[in-house]
């Protein structure tokens, strides 16, 4: 048994280390999705791999980065003053971009604890600028690093520094983040270590009981839950490839204590790069329970444990390599998000919510050196008592926009419009939030690619409650508009715009 | 002339005059209908040199009564407060939300211009334009008008042109004018805010200065005073200063005791205020206010919800939790007879600290049965005894304060083992040497004259202003030349601000690594081999690691300071300490006999060991089994470990 005082007085413990991590990473990297954005996650885990405290950071990374922990600890022997590295995702990454350190932390001659920190980096090589292309195979996506290490007994390893940094569009860039990544690991591991001198095992001890008390807690609310099974259906727009409609499929139902969430009927694996990885898939399930059942809880892999998740082999949402997967994170965790918060939708009708924008808008641009990449909010969906925020990140990001006024200075692009899309909230007795315009233009010529959602299927509204208004991309050449997919990698010349409407979110309940 | 020091707070308006060498306290009940006529009531006859922290800023602020305040932004960019960083504040939530948005969207306008990162002008603003519009704000009854361009830090004339117009008709803050820096939403909201602010600020300084005997002048957030000129261009800057007084009071309290490495612990009623002094106070620029980003130069203090009112109660996995819902003073902690809430105070009152022979604060008389009942509660859901329980909560609440301190220590790059923990406000010396020795803090100073402790640090306060200027070159022998003729300027231009006297200059230059996003600060030298060597030393204790990368200077910072004639504090004749009676107390799972002193009855040299429990007015001290504490010549009690 724990004891209830010690127990608050370790979760606050452990929470400042995870901030103190994602504080270091804010100051001192490089890359503007890091520094302004913050996209970025940092994390302590049992030595079973389970998370026992997360920053509040990007929730995409929660349920991902266990794998990431397992894989390192199979594949790469973690000695004192080991780090490994890696962002394959089919062995414990999510897609490329994001690059996971794992460190052990050691006492007594044994690891007690390790900690992990994961930053989206702004380029990692493949066919286009910000590594988040449409592609057809990971390979054209950028460099795959499977679990390495990249530390050793406390020396960073300059060759495979080197090797990744080559690989990208902005190399130093990559190193000085890199190494701005493994600092924060050994302030962890620094501040931990200090912990189990002053208070030995009980440390270890206390993690196990968090992650206990969280699940305890999930489980008492799960048995509480209505019987019958609940299910949801929406669509992706495509995969960029010409196809038609991609389902997500889900039902919900509980058994006992355990919760057990099914994606039986989801479309087979797709050509283009939205296919998701089951640890995608575990984070968005995992952020949909805590929303729905456990807002106050601590977030922590103990929310997992009475959630059983079945993802049929070789679908979209547990893909064969070398499915291509960039698009995955960061679109189809948050159709996930959508069909799985609609199955508690119906199963708890008084905690309903309407779809959020549904898509993170992700514009990546660059030339032959540079790259930059970034996201664009939209409309929050409403509940029965509220209206849905307007021009934010919903769901499964929270990374904040790069001012104007630093991107202007750091790359050849102006923004001529950043406002919110008016009317593009779904109506109804609780309004759905509005969309947000982003107009770019380019002073050079450049790659770009876009990687959107919600160009065609609105984000539902409920009971009644209109759907928001679909995005739309439009290139603006000489005058002459364009309309453009959803997911596209063109070229643009000096002078050109891109005009990116995010889509608003759903209504809920009939208009007065 | 007498010198005053004056603090209003929502209850009482504190004073501290120094005249002919002593010094003489005084407390009146605020008048929050218009504060500014206790301030003038409680100065009294004579010409004085009058420091002031006032809430009114604050107040309105918090209570939404300030100014009809139009936003005037660059075409494209109308939704600049409503969109923000496009990020919620609860991660995890069905109802995702946003930071207030200070101008409703009703009141935000464009107008057609756009100035470029480098300052060149691409399309230029007309003046029809701007006349124009201040016939249409002039119809919708505006007010105050807050103008934030874009990349106005490297061209402000557009604002310039706009705040031409705008000025005839209301009150105008440029962002340039407020805030010169890059980042369009922060600077957007230090503007806005500001704006929204002159008019009420102008108000209540035209009344104090229409009817004060003598020169006025206004505390910032950033610790020091300002003249009243300053303050009604610049509100903004006083938006922070309440919770700054104790710091301001602990650092000139801290010259007296000839400490210079302190750690401040304020413990109030709902919540408790951390700050780290180093010489001289610490100053923030990233501080915020109900999730707004506030890049305005204040004191440093991290605050936690946890004071001696905040609740203890369970949650549905068991775990005892403390906070960050309060009983505040009203209906107060379950002792107080008015409320069931079992608090911090309620725990303490189990554990024997607080005892009902010795009123709490101003004449108030507990109820301990109360206490027991409240704690009991608790008790039985975690399955515990009672006493167990009250120690419980009482550590559930160290290890909240605990992370305040850390945040302004150790992730700043500091060792509290260092410091000196300095405790005031209700609940600060309750707990502080028990706090002291969980960071390893090796000595606790519990300071004098707490009942008006921030008026004090007025008193005692410099006229501090800070300056900045944009640098952004590249580290070298020439361009550390060009910053050192900068400064000059920058000191020159100072000078204005103050009234006569020699004033001081800190010179400190925010570096990084070029691409890097934050800077750090670095005490300016005439040399780029040592500014190198400052900045790589302190990115390794700050950030554990070095770069080998080029450096930038980013901006020219300087704190001007005009000392102000110190007084000496009062001292105290020696005395030795009798206690009043003993009585138990439960400390560490265990019954033991503890001694009751009376403050007043303590004097220079008067020796505790504890544990013992000391009461004032001000409030109670606490000193622990295994501690010892010494009153020193100005009252102050020192508290440390027992050498065995």
């Amino acid at each position: 048994m724990f004891d209830p005082i010690k127990l608050e007085v370790y979760r606050n413990i452990f929470i400042s280390i995870t901030d103190e991590m994602g504080t270091l990473l804010k100051l001192s990297s490089f890359s503007p999705n890091i520094k302004e954005r913050r996209d970025y996650s940092a994390a302590l885990f049992s030595e079973r791999a389970e998370i026992f405290a997360l920053g509040a950071h990007i929730p995409v990374h929660l349920g991902a980065m266990p794998s990431s922990v397992e894989a390192a600890l199979k594949e790469v022997e973690l000695g004192e003053g080991d780090t490994a590295l890696l962002n394959h995702p089919f062995y414990g990454g999510t897609h490329l971009p994001d690059i996971t350190l794992i460190s052990p932390v050691f006492w007594e001659g044994s690891p007690a604890f390790y900690v992990a920190n994961r930053a989206h980096h702004s380029d990692v090589g493949g066919m286009q600028p910000g590594s988040m292309p449409l592609a057809e195979e990971i390979y054209q996506e950028g460099l795959i690093i499977p679990p390495v290490k990249i530390e050793e007994k406390g020396k960073v390893n300059r060759d495979i520094l080197k090797l990744i940094a080559a690989n990208s569009r902005n190399p130093e860039e990559r190193e000085a983040d890199l190494m701005a990544q493994i600092a924060a690991n050994r302030k962890a591991i620094h501040r931990l270590q200090e912990l189990l001198e002053r208070k030995g095992e009980e440390a270890v001890e206390y993690a196990y009981h968090i992650v206990d008390y969280s699940e305890r807690i999930l489980r008492k609310r799960i048995s509480e839950l209505p019987s019958g099974k609940f299910y949801f259906q929406d669509f992706m727009d495509d995969d960029g490839f010409g196809s038609q409609a991609i389902e997500i499929k889900v039902c919900l139902w509980k058994e006992g204590q355990n919760l057990v969430i099914d994606f039986a009927g989801t479309s087979p694996q797709v050509r283009g790069g939205i296919n998701a990885n089951s640890a995608i898939t575990l984070s968005a399930v995992l952020y949909s329970v805590k929303l729905m059942l456990g807002e106050d809880l601590p977030i922590n892999s103990g929310l997992l444990r009475p959630v059983k998740v079945k993802i049929p082999p070789g679908s979209l949402l547990n893909p064969y390599p070398p499915a291509a997967v960039a698009g995955g994170n960061v679109e189809t965790s948050q159709r996930i998000v959508d069909v799985v918060l609609g199955a508690f939708s119906m199963m708890l009708p008084h905690r309903a919510v309407a779809a959020s924008q549904g898509t993170m808008n992700n514009i990546s641009f660059g030339g032959r050196d540079f790259a930059y990449y970034e996201t664009i909010g939209g409309g929050a969906g409403a509940t029965p008592e509220s209206h849905g925020a307007s021009g934010l990140h919903t769901h499964m990001t929270n990374s904040m926009n790069t001012p104007v006024e630093v991107l202007e200075r750091e790359f050849l692009v102006l923004i001529r419009r950043y406002e919110l899309r008016k009317g593009s909230g779904g109506r109804g007795r609780r309004r759905g939030g509005d969309g947000i315009v982003r107009e770019y233009e380019f002073l050079s010529p450049a790659r770009v690619s876009i990687l959107s959602e919600r160009r065609r299927f609105s984000p539902y509204g409920l009971e009644g409650g209109q759907g928001g208004k679909p995005g739309r991309n439009l290139l603006v050449k000489k005058g002459k508009v364009k309309v453009l997919p959803s997911k596209i990698n063109f070229k643009v010349g000096k002078g050109d715009r891109l005009v990116v409407e995010t889509p608003g979110g759903g209504g809920f309940g009939k208009e007065d | 002339m007498k010198r005053a020091g004056v603090d209003t707070g929502g209850t009482f308006t504190d004073f501290v005059f120094f005249e002919e060498g002593t010094l003489r306290t005084a407390k009146l009940l605020s008048t929050p209908e218009n504060p500014a006529l206790a301030v003038l009531k409680g100065l009294g006859e004579g010409a004085y040199f009058l420091i002031h922290g006032t809430t009114v800023a604050t107040n309105a602020f918090l209570e939404e009564k300030t100014a009809r305040t139009a936003l005037i932004t660059t075409e494209g960019f109308k939704n600049l407060l409503q969109i923000g960083r496009q990020t919620r504040v609860n991660l995890f939530s069905r109802v995702p939300l946003k930071p207030p948005e200070i101008i409703p969207e009703e009141l935000c306008f464009v107008l057609r211009e756009r100035v470029l990162y480098d300052g060149k002008v691409d399309i230029p603003l007309s003046r029809e334009d701007v006349e124009r519009l201040a016939r249409t704000l002039e119809e919708r009854g505006v007010e105050a008008v807050a103008v934030v361009f874009l990349h106005s830090y490297a061209n402000p004339s557009h604002e310039r042109l706009a705040g031409d117009v705008f000025s005839r008709k209301f009150k105008v803050s440029l962002s340039h004018q407020v805030l010169n820096e890059h980042r369009e939403y922060e600077r957007a909201v230090a503007t806005a805010l500001n704006a929204s602010l002159l008019p009420v600020m102008e108000d209540y300084l035209d009344l104090l200065e229409k009817n004060a005997r003598g020169e006025v002048y206004i505390m910032n957030s950033s610790g020091g005073f300002m003249t009243t000129e300053i303050t009604r261009r610049m509100p903004v800057l006083t938006l922070l200063s309440g919770p700054a007084g104790g710091v301001i009071a602990s650092h000139a309290v801290g010259k007296f005791l000839s400490l210079d490495r302190i750690i401040t612990l304020d413990m109030g009623g709902t919540s408790t205020d951390v700050s780290l002094i180093k010489g001289g106070i610490s100053i923030t620029r990233s501080s915020s206010l109900f999730h707004l980003p506030l890049r305005i130069p204040m004191v440093d203090i991290q605050t936690v919800g946890t004071g001696g009112g905040s609740i203890a109660w369970v949650d549905d996995g068991g775990a005892l939790r403390v906070g960050p819902e309060s009983a505040g003073a009203d209906p107060g902690p379950a002792c107080y007879g008015r409320s069931e809430l079992p608090t911090l105070t309620d725990a303490l009152v189990v554990l024997g600290r607080i005892r009902e022979e010795f009123p709490l604060g101003e004449g108030l008389r507990i109820k301990p049965e109360r206490s027991f009942e409240a704690v009991g509660r608790i008790a039985k859901k975690i399955s515990s005894d009672l006493y167990r329980t009250a120690e419980g909560i009482l550590e559930v609440s160290l290890s909240n304060t605990e992370r305040a301190v850390k945040l302004v220590s150790l992730e700043r790059g500091e060792d509290p083992g260092e410091f000196t923990l300095m405790a005031f406000g209700g609940a600060g010396g309750l707990v502080a040497a028990e706090l002291a020795h969980r960071l390893s803090i090796p000595r606790v100073v519990i300071p004098p004259l707490q009942g008006v402790f921030s008026a004090l640090g007025m008193l005692l306060s410099d006229g501090v202003r800070e300056y900045s200027s944009s640098f952004l070159r590249q580290l070298s022998p020439e361009t550390v030349e060009e910053a050192g003729k900068r400064f000059g300027q920058m000191e020159r231009e100072a000078k204005k601000d103050f009234p006569e006297g020699a004033l001081i200059f800190e010179r400190v230059c925010e570096m990084r690594y070029r691409g890097q996003g934050y800077e750090i600060s670095v005490p300016f030298v005439n040399s780029a081999e040592s500014l190198l060597n400052s900045f790589n030393q302190l990115h390794m204790k700050l950030y554990y690691h070095t770069q080998d990368r080029p450096v930038e200077i980013v901006n020219l910072r300087l704190r001007a300071v005009l000392p102000a004639r110190k007084p000496e504090l009062p001292q105290i004749p020696s005395r030795r300490a009798e206690p009043v009676f003993e009585a138990d107390i439960y400390h560490g799972g265990r019954k033991m006999n503890c001694l009751f002193y009376r403050g007043q009855d303590l004097g220079n040299g008067s020796f505790l060991r504890g544990p013992s429990v000391i009461t004032s007015s001000h409030g109670t001290v606490y000193i622990p089994p295994g501690f010892v504490a010494k009153v020193g010549i100005y009252g102050e009690i020192w508290i440390e470990v027992e050498n065995v």
